[in-house]
């Protein structure tokens, strides 16, 4: 029995490690053959991702709620020398429902990448290994391969995006890909310098303390030991704060997100709206809130007042946006603000809603991106002042376009309810006022979903637009499995709820 | 007096290269013209050889030479290793280049070949004058290499220029020598180390003298304000000794800087808690100057030259932490310039192929290079990405191990500034990539009259399949480094 126990554990440890390493294999496999055709990397690279995808089901379904705690873990040498780090993984409950959220996103968004016909191979190189990298961040169970893996996943985005992606004309100025491309880049590894910073700081003070470690769990309980001083705690909190806060999209450096999302093939836009965005926000959960509690106690009202800036501002700005991908770019913006201050609530009841808004925003999210990709690509715009009556021209695609916008604006049944009800519940007991301004954004997330809908979805039909066809099997295989998604998780909350649940009892141990 | 002090032995490996050199000029006069990359191919299988020979004679030795002037010890027999391979990828790389553009083939590979002599007798001195003799031979083959393209203008301009100012800089490194000679009466690292040492020593001359030595040294290494002739001479050089300048002769360098700081000033330690907020005052100078001006250059080898005076701040950050660590920071400076060299071949091996036969060296002439040759410029690009510290690479492991190590030694900030930097560097790094994959072309297929020929191929692929090898799997490498930072400890 103990022997199967350890072979069923040596078969996790060995899928967990092949949900990183398969794509990156692949991907470095796609450099060296030569002459591989658009559609053969298309045809492999959904292979690969179909592959990890179930790998991360079965990883999620295999993640044993009533243990709790890390699971699948392993460690094994990698530099034994010097600064003496190690290669581990392990899946606790809030990585098993992101690592099952990062497989359904990149399977959609090979799948849905058809259209890729320049340089195919070269952008299944990168989508595989930016893949590749948000695995290996939610599964990493020591700094230095969290780290590294989130670099990596933000390494591909400046050729993603330069290279396939699209730039917008406002009439009055243009907003080119290269410049969407470079900003991204740019304040993403901006925000990774202060991570950098934090995590060689913790480092030192374990050195210091003559236990030198990377390893979360070490990590935190020297932190439970009460190594680091509650001085170094609020410094090195604050510098994780910003920096994993950039990558939510934290108000006022938010504005990368927008013009990077929007620059973007559809594909990547699913990536980066659905699941890079939410390494930050894990990254704050699962790191900052563990290894510095204190920390996080002394930054939490900040950084719910700047989420809350996050909902309205991201909503307001939607609402003026004219350009479809705009418009989801910002809703993403205030969508992250409920995660953050879920998050800042540092109750459970709000971080279980943060974490499973994370995951119903990365379904939700990548959708739309799907769906306004799908218009972009037909109707050549993305205006919604040209677009009008979709829904005779593209049935199947608006459908879905209004499962996710009621999704979004939180309609009951849909996932989108679920989360942020239960962040509300959390908020309420910090802040009463809070809690009003997060319903408020609610109301605004409605006022612009209705509007997005009333412009494009329903009202008289423009000619130019009447021939366009509805979506190819690709695009309504995803666009049905993601909506099926968002309602099963609506329904049945429980289906994510109980691992999250574990992950967060865990954290709340430790405030 | 000292055991083993004659042990000629031990000096095989620079016996066997200064033989292998004589042989290939010699080969020169013999091979005819037409067929002289056989030269350098047999400059190849020699330093092969000498690796095998170097490995078998002087590993795990740790012995003083001729009266200690020489120490033949495990940072030696490391850096000698280093500087073989970075010949022999050297050569590898120039082949096509000096059949194209050079006249006088034979003798190329001969000086490549003494210039690594040079390097090696560099490491591994104990003493001043031996320094300066070894350093000297380095320079000098390097002035003749920068001037080889004759009938360019500019290879001759930044012949001049660096001889120049480095025939300047060794003037002056002998000048704070014969200082430091009149009061300590003795050019060995150990007898200046002891007098320096005396508590409350603070003979005016011996200081300005350690400080001339300083400067000269800073010089060849280009730290600011002594950086200026970098740019010149790098976009003004042949492009692959452009490559030996910023990989061989920067890592020589560095080497025997970090010599004689462990040698001469280490023991002093007061004399070494002053200095070392000038070194940290420095690399952050050539830190933000180095990368600052890179961002503006529009020609390839000047934002290259600029990036690598960059490189030289953060290893010099390096420094500033001798003495503060039990050595970790010695091992992670090794790694570091391990996985410099082998990115910089990376990047400088695909860009002479670019440019071999042509005049290109503008940022935005690489436009379009990613359609018609794929291969190069993917080199190009991971090159890049791992100079700018991003992962799977090796120059994140690196980066993240030296910055890890200076913290460790007490200068946090000084590794929030090198990681600035690097940021920095990502961005000029960016717009090379955008040129190369995003930019349109001015005309269709500029690149395609570039033919890359097998030993090019081996350079090519070797390091970027070295960047990324040892950016994932670092641990055999450190293992090796691991014993010579046990001189800091």
């Amino acid at each position: 029995m103990a022997v199967d126990c350890e072979a069923m554990n040596d078969f996790y440890n060995i899928m967990a490690f092949a949900i990183i390493a398969l794509p990156l294999i692949t991907s470095l496999g796609f450099m060296v053959v030569p002459n591989l055709a658009s559609r053969t990397c298309w045809l492999i690279s959904s292979i690969v991702s179909l592959v990890t995808f179930g790998i991360s089901v079965l990883l999620f379904v295999s993640y044993d709620t009533m243990i709790g705690g890390t699971q699948f873990g392993f460690t094994v040498p990698w530099m034994s020398q010097g600064i003496n780090i190690t290669f581990g993984l392990g899946l606790t409950g809030i990585s098993a429902s992101m690592v099952l959220l990062n497989g359904i996103v990149l399977l959609g968004a090979c799948l849905i990448s058809t259209d890729i016909e320049t340089r195919g191979r070269d952008f299944y190189v990168l989508l595989l290994a930016l893949g590749g990298g948000v695995f290996g961040v939610f599964l990493s169970s020591d700094l230095f391969f969290f780290f590294l893996f989130y670099e990596l996943a933000v390494l591909p985005m400046y050729l993603l995006i330069a290279v396939w992606g699209s730039s917008t004309n406002f009439g009055s100025f243009n907003r080119s890909k290269e410049y969407g491309a470079m900003k991204l880049m740019m304040v993403l590894v901006a925000a990774s310098v202060l991570i950098w910073i934090g995590i060689i700081a913790i480092y030192v003070e374990t050195y210091m303390n003559g236990t030198p470690t990377f390893v979360f769990d070490e990590l935190r309980i020297l932190s439970e030991s009460g190594l680091f001083s509650s001085g170094f705690q609020n410094w090195v909190f604050l510098c994780f704060m910003i920096g994993f806060g950039v990558l939510s999209g934290l108000w006022p450096f938010h504005t990368w997100s927008p013009d990077g999302h929007v620059a973007a093939p559809t594909g990547v836009s699913m990536l980066h709206a659905g699941v890079l965005m939410k390494l930050g926000a894990f990254g704050i959960i699962q790191i900052g809130i563990v290894i510095l509690p204190l920390g996080a106690q002394t930054w939490m009202p900040l950084l719910m007042v700047l989420g809350i800036v996050n909902v309205i501002y991201g909503a307001v700005s939607a609402m003026s946006q004219t350009d479809l991908k705009y418009i989801i770019g910002y809703s993403s913006v205030s969508h992250m603000g409920y995660v953050l201050i879920g998050a800042a609530t540092l109750n459970s009841i709000g971080l279980s809603g943060a974490v499973l808004q994370m995951f119903s925003h990365g379904i939700m999210t990548a959708l739309m991106f799907v769906l306004v990709g799908a218009i972009y690509h037909r109707a050549h715009t993305r205006d919604i002042y040209v677009l009008n009556g979709l829904i005779k021209t593209m049935p199947h695609i608006c459908v879905l376009f209004i499962i996710a916008g009621f999704a979004s604006l939180g309609l009951p049944g849909l996932s989108g309810f679920i989360a942020e009800f239960l962040i509300f519940l959390g908020v309420i007991k910090i802040s009463l006022w809070i809690a009003a301004l997060a319903v408020l954004g609610a109301a605004l997330t409605a006022v612009y979903i209705l509007r997005l809908i009333a412009r494009t979805i329903v009202g008289p039909v423009d000619p130019k637009l009447e021939n366009l066809p509805d979506a190819n099997k690709y695009e309504k295989i995803v666009s049905v499995a993601f909506a099926s998604i968002l309602i099963a998780v609506g329904v049945w909350p429980a289906l994510l709820l109980d691992s999250i649940n574990v992950g967060i009892s865990s954290i709340m141990s430790v405030l | 007096m000292i055991e083993g002090s004659n042990n000629l032995l031990l000096l095989t490996p620079e016996f066997v290269l200064a033989g292998l050199a004589l042989l290939v000029f010699t080969a020169d006069l013999i091979i005819p013209e037409g067929k002289k990359e056989w030269v350098g191919r047999i400059a190849v299988v020699g330093l092969i050889g000498l690796l095998f020979v170097t490995a078998s004679t002087v590993m795990g030795i740790n012995q003083p030479v001729y009266n200690n002037f020489l120490l033949v010890d495990h940072y030696s027999f490391v850096f000698k290793m280093i500087f073989i391979t970075v010949g022999i990828i050297t050569i590898l790389m120039s082949e096509e280049f000096v059949k194209t553009n050079l006249t006088s083939q034979g003798e190329y590979y001969g000086l490549v070949l003494l210039a690594i002599l040079g390097m090696n007798i560099l490491v591994q001195s104990q003493e001043f004058l031996t320094a300066y003799i070894s350093l000297e031979l380095l320079s000098f083959c390097l002035y003749v290499l920068v001037g080889y393209s004759k009938f360019n203008p500019k290879s001759n301009e930044a012949a001049i220029k660096y001889i120049i100012f480095g025939t300047f800089s060794s003037a002056i490194l002998l000048y704070g020598l014969s200082m430091v000679y009149s009061v300590v009466g003795s050019t060995l690292y150990s007898d200046i180390a002891q007098v320096l040492s005396t508590s409350g020593f603070m003979d005016p001359v011996a200081m300005l003298g350690i400080t001339f030595i300083m400067i000269g040294i800073a010089f060849k290494l280009g730290i600011v304000p002594f950086h200026s002739w970098i740019p010149d001479v790098y976009e003004g050089a042949p492009i692959p000794v452009t490559a030996y300048l910023a990989i061989g002769a920067k890592i020589a360098a560095f080497a025997f800087l970090a010599r004689v700081v462990i040698g001469v000033m280490l023991p002093a330690e007061e004399l070494w808690s002053s200095w070392k907020i000038i070194f940290a005052i420095l690399a952050i100078a050539t830190m933000v100057i180095g990368n600052g001006i890179a961002i503006v250059q529009t020609k390839v080898k000047r934002m290259l030259a600029y990036s690598s005076i960059g490189h030289s701040g953060v290893l010099l950050s390096g420094i500033v932490v001798f003495g503060s660590t039990n050595g970790i920071v010695l091992e992670s400076l090794g790694y570091y310039l391990v996985g410099y060299a082998v990115t910089s071949f990376a990047v400088f091996s695909a860009i002479t192929a670019v440019t071999y036969n042509n005049n290109i060296e503008l940022i935005k002439d690489f436009a379009g290079l990613s359609d018609e040759k794929p291969l190069l410029s993917a080199s190009i690009a991971i090159g890049l990405f791992s100079l700018a510290g991003l992962p799977l690479f090796v120059g994140f492991t690196i980066k993240f191990y030296l910055f890890s190590s200076i913290s460790i030694g007490g200068y946090l900030w000084l590794a929030g500034i090198a990681v600035l930097a690097s940021l920095v560097s990502l961005y000029y790094y960016l717009i090379m990539i955008k040129s190369m994959y995003v930019d349109v072309p001015e005309q269709e297929r500029a690149h395609a009259d570039i033919t890359v020929r097998w030993p090019m191929w081996i350079v090519i692929i070797l390091s970027i399949l070295m960047t990324i090898a040892l950016g994932i799997y670092p641990d055999p490498l450190v293992n090796q480094l691991n014993e010579i930072s046990d001189l800091l400890k």
